[in-house]
């Protein structure tokens, strides 16, 4: 029974403008939902809800697809229900300086802790000269000051006393102080020395001498009592320190009694100040304070470097600030590098050297992100050093611990410093394409552990009256949200029949809405040019014909060497052994169709089918397996009860880059059948599908791209009526055929057959009965499975008679030519 | 023409100490807003020289408490060291402030020195302090204040001479001259009015208000009734940088020694003879 050619509504699965009962598509609702992604939805949703450590998002679906926005909207709604965040801050650690504690704060508590902190340094600066400028502190600085003088003086006076007592006086010489004997204030003479009796003169060198050790012992003292008076010193500068500061630190210690925290850290600020007074007071007046002589120039300016870095440590660095955020913070990081996922440590140089204090830690994204909700691209996480390791290990240990990645992998030993970890509750949600999940499940069993929730985003959704619907009012939200000019019935359905054709189904609908919403700015853009204010089925059809125009260039050349016969297809006529075979091309988003001549030749052998593409490493694996299944097919069926003495070999002509997939194997067994059968092939059909060890013909991709491929050869050439394809039956639902396609089907001047077995397919080809076979097998002479069955069981009995003889075979011969290079690709198989 | 109050000579005392060096700051400066020559001495004691002579004599260093023997060619040494470290100090402080200037070393008796070189000076200048640091008088500027040359100031280490000058008036010769030393040397004038009543004062005041008015000169006025040298020096205390011209015998030193009462005031001051 003869096959039927398909009606003209079978090639396309129109959208009917009639079904929409809208005039443009502004007065349709909003559509707030996503739709086609209940999968990923209810995902996200559990990955949300669910607030045991681990259970952190992966998002994954093609590029475009929406992921963010719906991953965003997701953790917005559930944000901003939930409770604001804590303030964080780092403070100073008196104990140990290159480990800053950090202090929690309720919500908006920590810029009003920071103000408070700067007020009290502002205060510092005037409290502390006020007090040391007191006549209270003067006087009793000059009391301690002026005990020590006496004391020296006392000493002094008494050595004096009882120098005098035996005629001796104390001398200050340039260099220190001498004992010398005396008369009448004056030293006496060398003359009168050595006049005086032997036995007094003896006896004023005895007290020389002794009173000389007197004064030894009691400059020997100075330095001790010098000290003393400093220790006094600094301990009189403490107790103002204490006093000045107890007030200001009380006042603070009172507001902030809820938090332990903030109160010890508090107690350790006031004894900080107390310690470091002379520091501190010295950005101001030093004489009243210290000894030291005033100092000018860089020296003093470095002292007064000190003080202000004295200061400094009393600050407080506010990290994150939900001061006026409200809900869960929801953060996407752009730029995911591991400083600004982790936080850094910056230094500034003093005086060459790099130096940091807790005031240069800044936040990352986890930190904003905190108690909230990060969203990170997978990609580019992955792509920055040291990133992907450190948001595991922070996931892991539930912590934020702030490493510079040059500390990490020891790279770097300036100083620096290691905050007080502070702990991490964030859900976060990576978003990036399939392959990229499938490769870290399989490799970071570690990611399994932590990305326990897969959101997995589809690509397309069924199309059925309702899902239209929802389509329509999808396409007037965007052109909404993109402020773009509403859309009528006519260009609503031409949207969603391009949307079945990106898909390559007629029954499904892309809900890749970048390719959509390109679409649409498109066809808005067309509108503009025609001074249209709503967009019709005319612009979207504009649009989509330069969206094509643009990437067409490849196709153009391809048609034109078919054209100019450097490519040699045949589109009339009939041949032994050549099909017209269908290839698709793919070239970024663009994808068309080729015709492929595709020869068979046969000889006597061993019961093996050359693949010559294969041969030379020109075939992929699926290719491949297509020809061996036809070998199986073959002897199968035509040699069931003697050896398959048959050497056949494949060739794809004029193909010079690779060939990949099986849709060609039906074509390959009809360019076989025909060569065995030595019965001609009419050239005006062209055939896709792959077929079974059976002889059944099954489904495969880019249909509607092959169909349009040989249909544009045939156009130009001139359509007779004869030209067709023959397309697997199963892939009937899939098309999606251009306007001008359909338009020559229904004129009768092209076909498109559904195919489901390979004898309806070889009667079209050469309008001869297939043959069905009798009980034994045989099938009638003037069929073609009857003269293939002749011919092999003539190898048989020529391999069997031990004759064998080489022998060429009768058959059509080809013309070669030369030809570009080219990329093949026969589709993925359905 | 020639007025006996004018400061045309001023004497200092360096003996490169601290201190004395300070005092030569403050001479020099002052010196040269007077437009007065600036006489420096250096006197090498004569004690010294002869304890250096005696035989077997040891010193021992103020700093690091140990004993040496001392010869007169060492001390010698020493002296001229010093001397030539004060001409040094001299030359440079003369030199900042472009004022005339001579430097003198003298031997013998310090205060026998010092007082006949402030004999031929308008104003002799001295460091307050003595060897410990303390802030008392030092032994030689006691000796030479209580010997009393014309004009003395006495002042502390590190203080500048811009002045509002306190001069304390009583009516008598002393305080006169003090006014007129006030005059000759300018600047803000208060007058501390010491009177045994408040009609007292007011007379004295007028006194004082009548002979500035002739000048052309205005000042702000204190009573001082009844009151002592502590009195006197709380008051000052408040005031940044004042010089107290006080006449050697006052009511206000009533019952205490010219040294004491210098003891009470952190304030350069200029006795008046």
């Amino acid at each position: 029974m003869p096959v039927k050619a398909l009606e003209p509504a079978q090639l396309c699965q129109r959208c009917d403008p009639a079904q929409f009962d809208f005039k443009t598509t502004e007065d349709l609702e909003h559509l707030a939902d996503f739709i086609g992604q209940p999968r990923a939805i209810e995902a996200l949703e559990f990955g949300v809800g669910i607030r045991q450590k681990g259970y952190n998002i992966f998002a994954f679906g093609p590029e475009g697809i929406g992921k963010e926005n719906l991953v965003r909207k997701t953790f917005e709604a559930a944000a901003a229900s939930e409770r604001v965040p804590s303030d964080w801050c780092y403070v100073q650690n008196f104990e140990q300086p290159h480990k800053p504690r950090a202090l929690e704060l309720p919500a908006g508590k920590g810029s009003e802790f920071k103000r408070d902190m700067e007020q009290f340094v502002d205060d510092l600066q005037n409290v502390l000269p006020i007090t040391f400028e007191s006549e209270e502190y003067r006087n009793r600085l000059q009391e301690v000051q002026e005990a020590l003088n006496e004391q020296q003086e006392a000493a002094l006076g008494e050595l004096r006393a009882r120098a005098e007592q035996v005629g001796l006086a104390v001398l200050r010489t340039p260099a220190g102080l001498a004992i010398a004997p005396v008369r009448d204030g004056e030293v006496i003479s060398p003359e009168e020395f050595q006049g005086m009796p032997s036995e007094q003169r003896e006896e004023l060198e005895k007290d020389i001498t002794d009173l000389q050790e007197e004064l030894e012992k009691m400059l020997m003292n100075v330095p001790g009592w010098q000290r003393e008076l400093r220790e006094q010193i600094t301990d009189l500068n403490r107790e103002m320190a204490d006093i000045a500061v107890g007030g200001l630190i009380r006042q603070l210690v009172e507001k902030y009694a809820e938090s332990s925290g903030i109160v010890e850290h508090l107690e350790a600020v006031q004894l900080d100040v107390v310690r470091h007074v002379r520091e501190i007071t010295d950005e101001g007046d030093t004489s009243q304070i210290s000894d030291r002589p005033s100092s000018r120039g860089p020296l003093a300016a470095l002292a007064a470097g000190g003080a202000r870095s004295t200061l400094r440590r009393y600050q407080v660095n506010l990290l994150v600030d939900h001061g006026s955020s409200e809900g869960a913070p929801v953060i996407y990081e752009d730029n995911p590098t591991f400083q600004n996922l982790l936080g850094r440590i910056e230094h500034t140089t003093q005086l060459g050297a790099l130096i940091t204090d807790f005031n240069l830690i800044k936040p990352g994204a986890l930190h904003r992100a905190n108690d909230g909700y990060l969203i990170l691209d997978a990609r580019k996480l992955f792509q920055e050093p040291f990133a992907w390791e450190g948001l595991k290990r922070a996931l892991r240990s539930e912590q934020l611990r702030m490493e510079t990645p040059g500390q990490v992998q020891s790279f770097i030993s300036t100083v620096t410093l290691d905050p007080e970890p502070i702990p991490l509750k964030a859900k976060v949600a990576l978003l990036g394409e399939p392959l990229l999940y499938y490769l870290l499940m399989e490799h970071d069993p570690e990611s399994r552990e932590l990305f326990r929730v897969a959101s997995d985003f589809d690509d397309q959704m069924d199309r059925d009256s309702e899902s239209q619907m929802l389509y329509a009012r999808l396409i007037g939200s965007l052109a909404t949200v993109h402020d773009l000019r509403p859309l009528d019935p006519g260009g609503v359905a031409r949207v969603i029949e391009h949307s079945s054709r990106i898909v390559s189904d007629g029954r499904k609908l892309s809900i890749q809405m970048n390719h959509i919403t390109d679409l649409m700015r498109e066809a808005n853009y067309w509108a503009g040019e025609s001074g249209r204010e709503i967009v019709t089925t005319e612009d979207v059809s504009k649009a989509i014909d330069a969206q094509i125009y643009r990437s067409d260039r490849i196709r153009e050349r391809f048609q034109e060497q078919i054209h100019r016969k450097t490519v040699l297809i045949d589109t009339a006529g009939a041949q032994v052994g050549q099909v017209n075979g269908l290839s698709v091309y793919q070239f970024g988003d663009f994808a068309f169709g080729r015709p492929s001549r595709i020869t068979a030749r046969v000889r006597m052998g061993k019961g093996e089918v050359l693949d010559i593409e294969r041969e030379v490493e020109l075939g992929g694996p699926i290719h491949s397996k297509g020809v061996l299944i036809l070998s199986s097919f073959l002897g199968s069926r035509y040699s069931v009860d003697r050896q398959l003495s048959l050497s056949a070999s494949l060739v794809f002509e004029q193909s010079y880059g690779g060939i990949e997939g099986d849709s060609a194997s039906s074509a390959e067994l009809y360019a076989l059948l025909s060569s065995l059968a030595d019965v001609p092939v009419k050239q005006s059909l062209a055939v896709t599908g792959s077929v079974d060890q059976y002889g059944r013909v099954q489904a495969i991709g880019g249909v509607n791209e092959k169909i349009e491929g040989f249909f544009d050869i045939c156009q130009t050439r001139g359509l007779d009526g004869n030209h067709g394809v023959l397309i697997p039956d199963s892939n009937v639902q899939h098309l999606m055929l251009r306007d001008d396609v359909v338009q020559a089907v229904a004129e009768g001047k092209f076909h498109v057959y559904p195919i489901e077995t390979i004898d309806q397919g070889i009667e079209l080809l050469t309008d001869m009965p297939a043959g069905e076979p009798d009980e034994e097998g045989s099938c009638p002479e003037n069929t073609v499975n009857g003269k293939v069955r002749a011919r092999l069981a003539g190898f048989a009995e020529e391999a069997e008679s031990g004759k064998a003889r080489q022998d060429d075979d009768s058959e059509g011969d080809q013309a070669e030519d030369k030809s570009g290079e080219e990329k093949n690709e026969g589709g993925s198989e359905s | 023409m020639s007025d006996p109050q004018k400061i045309r000579r001023i004497l200092v005392a360096i003996d490169a100490s601290p201190q004395s060096l300070a005092a030569l700051e403050a001479a020099a400066e002052l010196a040269a807003s007077l437009g007065a020559e600036l006489a420096g001495l250096y006197v090498e004691d004569i004690n010294l020289i002869r304890l250096a002579a005696l035989p077997a004599v040891l010193e021992t260093g103020g700093t690091s408490a140990r004993s040496r023997r001392l010869d007169a060619r060492r001390m010698a040494s020493q002296l001229r060291g010093q001397a030539a470290r004060a001409a040094q100090a001299m030359a440079a402080a003369a030199g900042r402030t472009q004022v005339r200037w001579s430097f003198t070393v003298a031997r013998g008796s310090i205060e026998t020195e010092l007082l006949q070189a402030a004999a031929e000076a308008d104003l002799f200048i001295l460091g307050r302090a003595g060897w410990s640091g303390k802030r008392r008088l030092g032994s030689t500027a006691r000796a030479v204040v209580v010997a009393g040359p014309k004009r003395t100031l006495v002042i502390e280490r590190g203080e500048r001479l811009l002045p509002t000058l306190m001069i304390v008036y009583d009516g008598s010769d002393r305080s006169k001259r003090a006014l007129d030393t006030g005059i000759s040397i300018g600047g803000y004038l208060a007058v501390g009015i010491v009177a045994e009543d408040e009609a007292e004062a007011k007379k004295l005041q007028s006194e004082v208000a009548a002979n500035l008015n002739l000048k052309g000169l205005e000042a702000r006025y204190r009573w001082l009734v009844r009151a002592d040298a502590r009195e006197l020096a709380d008051m000052v205390r408040t005031q940044e940088e004042c010089i107290v011209i006080l006449p050697g015998e006052s009511p206000l030193l009533e019952g205490k020694s010219l040294p004491e009462a210098l003891d009470e005031f952190e304030c350069p001051v200029l006795l008046v003879q």
